[in-house]
């Protein structure tokens, strides 16, 4: 066999292999970052005054309101994360408060993760790691193991069906453009 | 209008994906790669401390585990910074995090899994390395990444091939579905799968890959009968395939008829490659009464016809009375003392021993198997000592060798040897000549001793197009001299090559040489014994048997077969061999029952039975 027709060969079988791994990677995450953002959520609630006196710390507007705003998201959206239940909405949404917390309460560390010797790196970053997650939760949805996938069978016309039309246009436009 | 668009956004994420998959695995990939490329380097420096780490885990050779620790993690790291082979690396990363999560993480992984923790899961850096692992492994690398430019590529390659040559696809023609058609077919398969422009079809007699290795285990009852066959569309999965004869082969118009069906349909394959891999066929030389009352084991029907007469002549031979009759029952005759012979009359040895239990008017003795050889003696292919052992472990099982003995013919009465003694035998298995495939005959390219003499790449000179392998042609054996001895390890292995071989004459490159050194060859004595030479080395008694089950079932094709048989091998530790004839006449209808109209007055041709002996 030709060496170009190993690799492809090769390349097919680790295809196949990793679409199996399908369902696992939006399970694990939602699971692991839902649990967290239940937990961070759940100790602002129960602490709620130092919450207020930290966030004002930190430079953030109206601190109670935001406060109350940010820990029942986290409270809520993380367990509907888990159960996988509008999940892109809640991903979004807390994506947001990541966003805010990078840029404030963890502003040093993340411009020193990026740094030649700063001994940590950018998986060190707790909030940008959740930023991370996020994102491929927001771009790609709860997976095949969630409520939103149950609720999409039961509704073919909305929900899951159109990110396949979507993803099949592009796929196609890309074929289309790729072919001189 | 931005508003519009962040509503829709809202409304929808979904609508979003394709521009966040691109700028999610381009993070991804790196966090991940950055990370990787940090512990290599910091593996790297501290080889002796990680290797004693290893160690401190209880893994095997810590010092080779280290080095492939930071070699991967080097490697993994700018592959997939670079997004070169990303989901590649990312299945051997992420098994690389199981692993750590499992040795030097554990302690942190399970403070952190337990409820009110001080640390979160996500500050164990193997999980998290894990999880984005598994993103990159099921999404790839993204718009970004050398994948996608090597993709685009080939693609555009593709696009143009096709343009340049808007002709028919290439077709290629397999004519038999033995060792070495079918595994050229699937090597085909693996390399044109993606290929439209290439078209293979298999022309097979029967629809199915006879596992020639294991007949005599069916001949005696060992597997089932078609637990050593595998179907020829399941094991292809896109390569057309044809249930028909092979009737003619023309090379100058580039066709093949073949018939096929009960209606004697006929049809016509044009091909741009064809491969001759028809095998071989029983030769008789001619000798009176073996084609018509021998038989033969090269077939499933031939493995399972022999199994009938088994059972039928023990059956029968248990009511009849007259010694002669019973003697000419009971005796079975195999002519040939290579593998097929010996393995055969071990296998139907035992199994005639072990169900004449059930026969109370048969005894021990009455059963007579003999072995006859032209040689002096049995298994030449072996070591001499090796055929001496399993001529002595079969005479030990009461099977009759007869060296330098030639059977002359197949009469009434029984088979007649060279000497003109003739053993009274109803029932005598040939295996002792073959002939190439009688269609190559009417081919007009060069034969070597009626093989298609091919070159080491098993093209056929002289005939562009056109490729032989296996049984049929006479393969140059470029590692011992002479021409390669027709056996299932070289069909295989030249198919393998063969296909390479088309593969590159279609795009122009250059052409392989078959070579292969013969691993061993084994045979199996019965009763968990038998001898094998394996590499060089020689096996007898239990180890070459377990050997031959080992070697044999791992190349059974088919995950499926594998299963079937090594319950089928299982089973029999505990039961006793089957001895249900299979019967192949249809259910008795009233005009085909043929009955004796009044008994009683035809009593005088109704012998008496056999009293029954315990």
């Amino acid at each position: 066999m030709h060496v170009r027709d190993r690799i492809r060969l090769l390349a097919r079988q680790v295809r196949a292999l990793s679409r199996r791994l399908e369902p696992v990677a939006p399970l694990m995450t939602r699971l692991v970052l839902g649990w967290a953002f239940v937990r961070t959520g759940q100790g602002k609630l129960v602490q709620f005054d130092r919450t207020v006196d930290f966030f004002a710390a930190v430079g953030i507007w109206v601190p109670n309101v935001s406060a109350a705003f940010i820990a029942t998201l986290e409270f809520v959206g993380g367990a509907m994360l888990c159960l996988g239940l509008g999940t892109r909405v809640c991903a979004m949404l807390l994506s947001c408060t990541m966003v805010v917390a990078a840029l404030t309460a963890d502003r040093a560390r993340l411009f020193g993760a990026f740094a030649a010797d700063g001994g940590y790196g950018p998986i060190e970053v707790v909030p940008l790691l959740f930023l991370l997650f996020l994102l491929w939760l927001v771009a790609d949805g709860g997976g095949l193991v969630s409520l939103d996938r149950l609720l999409a069978r039961a509704r073919p016309s909305i929900g899951e069906s159109e990110v396949e039309v979507v993803h099949r246009r592009t796929a196609a436009a890309r074929e289309a453009r790729s072919v001189p | 209008m931005t508003a519009l668009a962040a509503w829709r956004w809202v409304r929808r994420p979904e609508l979003l994906a394709p521009a966040l998959h691109g700028v999610a695995a381009l993070a991804t990939r790196i966090v991940v790669g950055w990370t990787m490329l940090r512990l290599g380097l910091a593996h790297a420096g501290a080889l002796a401390a990680t290797a004693q780490e290893i160690a401190s885990h209880g893994v095997p050779l810590p010092a080779a585990a280290a080095v492939m620790l930071v070699a991967l993690e080097l490697a993994g790291g700018a592959g997939i910074l670079l997004g070169l082979g990303t989901r590649l690396w990312a299945l051997l990363l992420g098994a690389m995090m199981i692993a750590a999560l499992a040795t030097t993480a554990r302690m942190r992984f399970v403070e952190a899994a337990v409820p009110g923790g001080e640390i979160g899961l996500l500050e164990v850096v193997p999980l998290v390395l894990l999880m984005l692992l598994a993103w990159l492994a099921i999404r790839g690398a993204g718009r970004w990444s050398l994948d996608r430019a090597v993709e685009r590529y080939l693609a555009v390659r593709r696009s143009l091939a096709q343009a340049a040559d808007p002709t028919a696809p290439t077709r290629i023609v397999i004519l038999g579905g033995g060792f070495g058609g079918m595994y050229a077919a699937m090597e085909l398969e693996r390399i044109f799968a993606d290929d439209p422009h290439v078209r293979i079809t298999v022309v097979n007699q029967d629809n199915f890959l006879l596992f020639t290795p294991m007949l005599h285990e069916v001949a005696a009852s060992d597997l089932d009968l078609t637990h050593i066959v595998s179907a020829a569309r399941k094991l292809l999965s896109h390569a057309e395939f044809v249930n028909g004869e092979v009737r003619a082969v023309d090379l100058e118009r580039r066709e093949v008829v073949v018939a096929h069906g009960e209606e004697g349909g006929r049809h016509r394959l044009q091909y741009d490659h064809l491969v001759l891999g028809l095998g071989s066929v029983t030769n008789f030389y001619g000798l009176p009464g073996l084609e018509s009352g021998a038989f033969t084991m090269r077939t499933l029907g031939d493995a399972i016809a022999l199994r009938n007469r088994l059972i039928a002549s023990m059956e029968e031979a248990n009511v009849v009375a007259d010694p002669d009759r019973r003697a000419r029952l009971l005796t079975f005759v195999v002519a040939g003392g290579g593998f097929a012979g010996v393995e055969t009359i071990a296998a139907i040895n035992d199994f005639a021993r072990e169900t004449r239990r059930y026969y109370p008017g048969l005894r021990e003795g009455d059963i007579r198997m003999v072995l006859v050889h032209s040689g002096d003696r049995i298994l030449p292919e072996l070591s001499p000592r090796l055929g001496v052992y399993a001529q002595d472990k079969l005479a030990a099982r009461g099977v009759e060798i007869r060296l330098e003995t030639r059977v002359k013919g197949l009469g009434e009465v029984g088979v007649q040897f060279g000497d003109g003694e003739v053993l009274p035998s109803r029932t005598l298995v040939w295996t002792a000549g073959t002939s190439p495939h009688p269609l190559l005959a009417t081919l007009t390219c060069p034969k070597q001793k009626g093989r298609i003499a091919v070159d080491a790449t098993m093209a056929v000179p002289g005939c562009p197009g056109v490729w032989s392998l296996g049984d049929c042609a006479a393969v140059p054996d470029l590692v011992r001299g002479g021409t390669c001895p027709p056996t299932a390890q070289h069909a295989t292995r030249q198919g393998t090559v063969l296909a390479g071989n088309i593969a590159a004459a279609i795009r122009g490159e250059r052409l392989r040489e078959f070579r292969f050194r013969m691993l061993g060859q084994l045979a199996a004595l019965g009763r968990r014994s038998g001898v094998a030479q394996i590499l060089g080395l020689r096996f007898s008694g239990f180890v070459a048997w377990w050997l031959w089950r080992a070697i044999y079932l791992l190349k059974l094709p088919g995950f499926e077969r594998k299963v079937r048989v090594a319950l089928d091998w299982s089973l029999d530790l505990l039961f006793t061999k089957d001895l249900v004839m299979c019967p192949s006449d249809r259910a008795p209808a009233a005009r085909r029952t043929a009955c004796d109209a009044v008994p009683a007055a035809s009593a005088a041709d109704v012998e008496p039975a056999a009293p029954a002996r315990r």
